[in-house]
């Protein structure tokens, strides 16, 4: 299959063109509102529903808040992984997808995962806890 | 008018050796039909489907349940698809068995390459539209593998805006799964095919 040589010129304006083309299609692409319409935004409870000793796991937020006597941790429940959600047990977190296990502060005690579980942005105010994802 | 066009589909004269079995085994052809059953019954999936997270996973029901022959026409497409990948991964085995892929043909492997790829993509795309937990955690994880990719970021951005489950992402999944996807399948296919004749190569059907 010989083609005939493109000149510089058509070379230069098939590639202007096409960046154009490609930089016009991206923006149409990816809205402005597309990144934080996910619905996972903040959340809030009161101190007392955190059990001492213990953790609340809110699954559709994905956030569980550990406690342990007057210290508050919150740990974003999306696997290190491949981003499942992990779920609460008696040693810890376990993810269903791939089997890795976490500690109770979100260490990593069983692979695959590479990182402990991200720990959240954690602000308690009067008896109520405020975590976002920040 | 007609009668002319059919005549020059088929080709003009076939080597014999070309029509032992073993040369080819059919895979392509098999593919090929496989993608042309794969078109058939998603056609008629197309009159049942709803593409939003709310309503998807209903509608399907609704096929399965209450329309007759729904159930069969969606396990058609779900066989024909596995069968499209397996057919084609055995194609291309077969293809560089017997090194085909060397000088003549260099240009139709890598179309066949994209072909390869455009299959399992469609495959990916399609396995989201049901929207149960399989389809929701398969996709998931896929897409957190996109991330591992150079450009994987912005990649996963274009293919689900809204994070896997969000209404712009199963649009987007059944965008491509419907008509981007498969057009560009089909295309391909069809120069793949182009090449093939020119190369006195031995066709699927004609």
């Amino acid at each position: 299959m010989a083609e005939a040589p493109r000149s510089r010129r058509s070379t230069l304006r098939a590639l202007i063109l096409s960046l154009l083309g490609g930089a016009a299609l991206w923006r149409y692409l990816t809205p402005r509102a597309g990144a934080g319409a996910s619905g996972r935004g903040a959340v809030s409870v009161p101190e007392r529903d955190v059990p001492a000793e213990g953790a609340l796991v809110l699954p559709q937020h994905r956030v569980a808040i550990v406690r342990g006597g007057d210290d508050f941790l919150a740990l974003d429940l999306t696997c290190t992984h491949l981003g499942c959600t992990v779920k609460a047990t008696e040693q810890g977190f376990a993810c269903p997808c791939h089997g890795s296990r976490f500690g109770t502060g979100g260490d990593v005690r069983k692979g695959p995962a590479p990182r402990p579980l991200r720990r959240l942005r954690l602000d308690r105010r009067d008896g109520i806890i405020r975590v976002s994802r920040a | 008018m007609l009668k002319e066009l059919v005549k020059h589909l088929f080709p003009r004269l076939v080597r014999e050796g070309d029509l032992r079995i073993t040369y080819t085994f059919c895979l392509g052809g098999l593919a090929f039909t496989s993608l042309l059953v794969l078109t058939g019954t998603g056609l008629l999936l197309l009159f049942y489907y709803s593409p939003a997270p709310q309503t998807a996973h209903a509608s399907i029901q609704f096929l399965e349940t209450s329309v007759w022959g729904g159930a069969y026409l969606r396990s058609l497409h779900r066989l024909s698809s596995h069968a499209l990948l397996v057919l084609v991964a055995l194609h291309t085995l077969r293809v560089i068995l017997t090194g085909a892929f060397l000088h003549p043909k260099k240009m139709n492997w890598l179309m066949g390459c994209s072909l390869l790829f455009l299959s399992v993509f469609a495959a990916y795309t399609g396995y989201l539209l049901p929207m149960d937990q399989l389809a929701y955690w398969a996709t998931q994880t896929g897409m957190e593998l996109v991330r591992a990719l150079p450009l994987g970021d912005s990649l996963r951005a274009l293919l689900v805006p809204d994070d896997v489950g969000g209404p712009l992402a199963l649009l987007r999944f059944y965008a491509l799964h419907i008509v981007i996807v498969p057009l560009a399948m089909l295309v391909l296919a069809m120069l793949h095919f182009f090449v093939i004749r020119r190369q006195r190569g031995l066709l699927p059907y004609l």
